[in-house]
């Protein structure tokens, strides 16, 4: 898994709950720039959880609020470097 | 118009069975949260609930009735048989044409829908039981109670998630005011400690790990429960004719929706509640010496519970007591309002306030004396107790205490 896979996995998970174009979504954005809110985030991580194999705990899970909170709390998961520097995937 | 009072109480919870064991549970504080009891707990992430244990059907109900109770209708017709006997109402009355009973649950028989959904999908049958339907119908509770207590007049169940019970005593309420029921059993009932629906709750991530801490800013999450409870209502004018025991009065409901979200509550639908059941009442913030809080100790509802307090009581929401009792018996869904009510009633009787449980430390944004840990002595002229659902549909009662010359025990 590399940091360009995460991404590619990210975008097509959130192109289930928002009308945002997958090319067009970026670490930079928050979920309410998706107009996803926390109840759909909830959904989001654990599609995400299904689709890569790894199991996010509830308190990471219900602060995930962007785009780049997905990227950054889930790299951490998977063991990418990017992750373990606290949020420094950047993408897009 | 036509007062309404509670003339009989009964209570099945993870504070034990019955209104005395619930009554020291409250008073002593005691947590009925707790590992899961039996297998239920394999393949679950979340490892407590407040169960109801103890309770062994085969020696309460005979087998034909047994076959087609679901485990929540079980508790209802439990929980109507205490209320009943308090209240000391006698079958083959001119009462039981009129009287209905209005039940509330969430999510009706969980255990058989489950079973039915295992024999077909993981066991491979090709048919389950002929009891499935009444057993899982949300109607079950509702019905069984009617039957058991030859009651004519209108019955039905109401769905509101997590403010069912609420709704259906405020319905009640309505019933025995307009003289359509001059008695009303009323309450809710829920059993939903099952594999399949507790693998629902786990996916929403607002269940806590391991205690409840309502309205404490280490809270984490609500504690899903088990249970019922059932009020006998009648007009002041029935009651006092039979010479029965008046256990308070409901003096209001209010009801509103949030038109808003479907998990997300609002501050604004929940004031309003609370202002309609006070209204209803004839009462104002003033006259309100406790609160009976939703209290899930989720951080959303907690923050925009004691909003809307702090909207409905302005300064005295920092000095009126408001406890969540779902720290010691859970949050049961359907079942909530109607357990809390019997808790309202219990703490306007004995003149006591119970305390909200596992309190660590306050949370700025809930700043309210949410009677820490402890119970403590008080005496209540009147009581609200807050129902908030998923949905954003709510329901709000006050309960009086009525002087012993109006008829109060």
């Amino acid at each position: 898994m590399t940091e360009d896979m995460l991404l590619e996995a990210v975008r097509e998970v959130l192109g289930r709950y928002t009308e945002v174009p997958g090319h067009q979504i970026h670490a930079g954005l928050s979920f309410e720039d998706l107009g996803i809110d926390s109840l759909t985030a909830v959904g989001v991580v654990a599609d995400l959880e299904e689709k890569l194999g790894i199991t996010i705990p509830n308190d990471e899970a219900l602060e995930v609020r962007s785009v780049g909170d997905v990227l950054e709390r889930l790299g951490r998961h998977l063991g990418l470097e990017g992750g373990e520097a606290g949020g420094t995937v950047t993408a897009g | 118009m036509r007062r309404v009072v509670v003339t009989g109480m009964g209570v099945i919870s993870a504070l034990g069975r019955g209104r005395e064991a619930f009554r020291e549970g409250l008073r002593v504080g005691r947590c009925g949260i707790g590992p899961w009891q039996g297998s239920l707990g394999e393949g679950l992430r979340m490892a407590v609930g407040a169960q109801v244990t103890g309770f062994d059907p085969a020696t309460i109900f005979q087998r034909g009735p047994l076959n087609v109770m679901d485990r929540f209708a079980q508790f209802g017709v439990w929980a109507a048989r205490e209320a009943c006997e308090q209240a000391g109402l006698k079958g083959g009355g001119a009462w039981q044409e009129t009287a209905g009973v209005v039940m509330g649950t969430c999510v009706g028989g969980q255990q058989s829908t489950d079973d039915g959904y295992a024999a077909l999908y993981r066991e491979g049958k090709a048919a389950i039981s002929p009891f499935t339907v009444p057993r899982v119908m949300g109607n079950a509770a509702a019905s069984q109670i009617s039957m058991e207590f030859g009651l004519r007049g209108p019955s039905f169940s109401v769905a509101s998630a997590c403010a069912s019970s609420n709704h259906a005593l405020g319905l009640a309420l309505h019933l025995v005011r307009s003289g359509l029921g001059e008695v009303m059993m009323a309450g809710g009932s829920e059993a939903p400690l099952v594999y399949g629906h507790l693998k629902a709750w786990e996916a929403l991530r607002v269940v806590a790990p391991e205690v409840c801490r309502p309205f404490c800013a280490e809270r984490r999450g609500m504690v899903l429960g088990e249970g019922a409870a059932v009020l006998v209502l009648e007009s002041l004018d029935h009651a006092r004719r039979r010479g029965a025991t008046v256990l308070g009065e409901l003096a209001g409901a209010g009801m509103s929706s949030d038109a808003g979200h479907i998990t997300q509550p609002s501050v604004e639908g929940a004031s309003v509640a609370m202002e309609r059941a006070l209204a209803d009442a004839g009462l104002t913030p003033d006259d309100i010496d406790y609160i009976n809080a939703h209290g899930t100790g989720t951080k959303v509802n907690d923050v925009t519970e004691s909003r809307a307090i702090g909207r409905v009581f302005g300064e005295r929401a920092r000095t009126i007591p408001v406890s969540s009792t779902k720290s010691m018996h859970g949050h049961t869904l359907g079942a909530a309002g109607a357990i809390e009510a019997v808790a309202t009633l219990l703490a306007l009787g004995d003149g006591f306030v119970p305390p909200t449980m596992g309190f660590v430390r306050a949370d700025p944004e809930c700043p309210l004396d949410v009677v820490p840990n402890r119970s403590r002595p008080a005496r209540l002229r009147a009581a609200m107790s807050n129902g908030f659902a998923f949905g954003g549909l709510n329901a709000v009662l006050v309960f009086r205490r009525l002087p012993a010359e109006d008829g109060g025990g």
